[in-house]
């Protein structure tokens, strides 16, 4: 963590804009000051890499194919398991298919709900407020204009707007869950849940419903251990939540 | 050297993304399954296979790179020692290892330095990428070079003033988020 002044003292060193007093100062801080030495190298890191845009989109498109890649093999793994049941597995399932026809009752179709299969039927949008009201007016304008978005589905809308509220608001938990949704909506799972499990871990009238939707990312990314951790305390709870973490992790079965 | 690795460096070379599915493909489950079974995860793997396929495209943009071994070989010298790297972090750290990490081979010095920074600039495109994209993109425009006026004006933001502390904050969430990944430490080493 760096003060605001401290930032822009690197920044001109960076770009040669220092005064002779400035680079005198830099110079001796870095001398004396291990962690200022630290922060200065990583700022010049950071700003060369930056820089170099040509690397920066082959490493974006690498992380891109990481993505398909893990994916691919998000949507074998289902067909993995089947290919490995032994004959004492297939047993247990027959008679498991049999309980459920005899019962009258199609449980097996739902109890082998994967991860991503389980968002699917489970992800809805959480609905906007009909009027929010933010700290200050220009606040709430922008609140109305990235709901605006959001209610639209247009989700990289939404998205920059709730970002751009985040920077601006002293209290930004609306924004914050409401950008974990948009994150959800639009497919950045690693941020969603990054986002949501910020959220879920601290108090506000937001919390359960984070833990819901963060429990919903995890299972679209197909870690469906740790959406049970999440599931799992939220079903002994009370209330509509609770009610679908149960009816959930039932669904997932064992 | 097989025509398929001559296939994907060349891709690489033009920027096609095509070879990289080629790569993942070929390469990626032998490098994570000696992850895996060296007390990695699949997330372990994913980033040390990118980690090791910067190297390469580092290598490659140098243009005169030429394999010695099979790409393969290559990527799984690089992913191993910079694994190992972190493995005799975490032995160091109390960590219990099932592997014998002292006991592997070392890597040239002076190579196994470049590969070390270039995983550390990698961590920082990772980093990069979990912004916001408001503050990818000024952050992308201030390292290019544009001028905050400009940058206002692109990004629609309301002032100069706005767009100087947005981009502190954005750098500040930046440098956070790398000195709080563990990797941050373990790779100045």
């Amino acid at each position: 963590m760096h003060d605001q002044a401290t930032y822009e003292l690197i920044e001109r060193y960076l770009t040669g804009e220092s005064s002779p007093d400035e680079v005198t100062l830099v110079e001796k801080r870095v001398a004396e000051d291990p962690e200022f030495a630290e922060l200065l190298a990583l700022h010049r890191d950071l700003d060369a890499t930056l820089a170099d845009r040509e690397t920066m989109e082959f490493s974006a498109a690498l992380a891109a194919a990481d993505a398909a890649d893990r994916q691919a093999n998000a949507r074998q793994r289902p067909e993995a398991k089947v290919r490995k049941l032994n004959w004492q597995r297939w047993a247990i399932a027959a008679s498991i298919a049999l309980i459920a026809v005899v019962g009258g009752v199609f449980l097996l179709r739902d109890r082998s709900l994967t991860g991503p299969q389980a968002f699917d039927q489970y992800f809805e949008v959480y609905n906007a407020p009909a009027d929010f009201r933010g700290d200050s007016e220009a606040i709430a304008a922008t609140y109305d204009s990235a709901f605006a978005a959001y209610n639209s589905k247009d989700w990289p809308k939404a998205i920059a707007a709730f970002e751009d509220i985040i920077l601006k608001d002293s209290n930004p938990v609306t924004a914050k869950f409401y950008l974990g949704i948009s994150r959800l909506g639009a497919g950045d799972v690693d941020g969603a849940i990054r986002d949501l499990r910020a959220l879920g871990a601290s108090s506000h009238p937001f919390t359960t419903q984070s833990k819901w939707y963060l429990a919903l990312g995890l299972l679209e990314k197909g870690e469906d251990a740790e959406a049970r951790k999440v599931l799992e305390p939220l079903a002994n709870g009370s209330g509509k939540y609770a009610a679908l973490a149960k009816e959930l992790l039932e669904k997932l079965g064992n | 050297m097989e025509q398929l690795d001559q296939e994907i460096l060349d891709g690489i070379r033009r920027g096609e993304s095509k070879s990289l599915g080629l790569l993942y493909k070929q390469h990626y489950p032998r490098i994570a399954q000696m992850v895996r079974t060296n007390s990695g995860t699949d997330d372990d793997a994913r980033d040390l296979f990118q980690d090791a396929v910067m190297v390469l495209y580092g290598k490659v943009r140098e243009g005169d790179f030429k394999l010695s071994s099979s790409l393969f070989t290559y990527l799984f010298a690089v992913a191993r020692n910079l694994w190992l790297k972190k493995l005799r972090t975490l032995a160091r750290q109390g960590v219990t290892i099932s592997m014998d990490v002292e006991s592997m081979d070392e890597t040239d010095a002076a190579e196994e330095a470049e590969w070390l920074h270039e995983a550390r600039m990698q961590l920082y495109r990772r980093k990069f990428r979990e912004l916001g994209q408001g503050c990818q993109d000024l952050l992308t425009m201030s390292a290019a070079g544009k001028k905050i006026a400009e940058i206002v004006e692109k990004l629609g933001l309301s002032s100069e003033l706005f767009a100087r502390q947005k981009k502190f904050k954005c750098k500040e969430q930046l440098t956070r988020l790398i000195q709080g990944d563990p990797a941050y430490k373990r790779l100045q080493d």
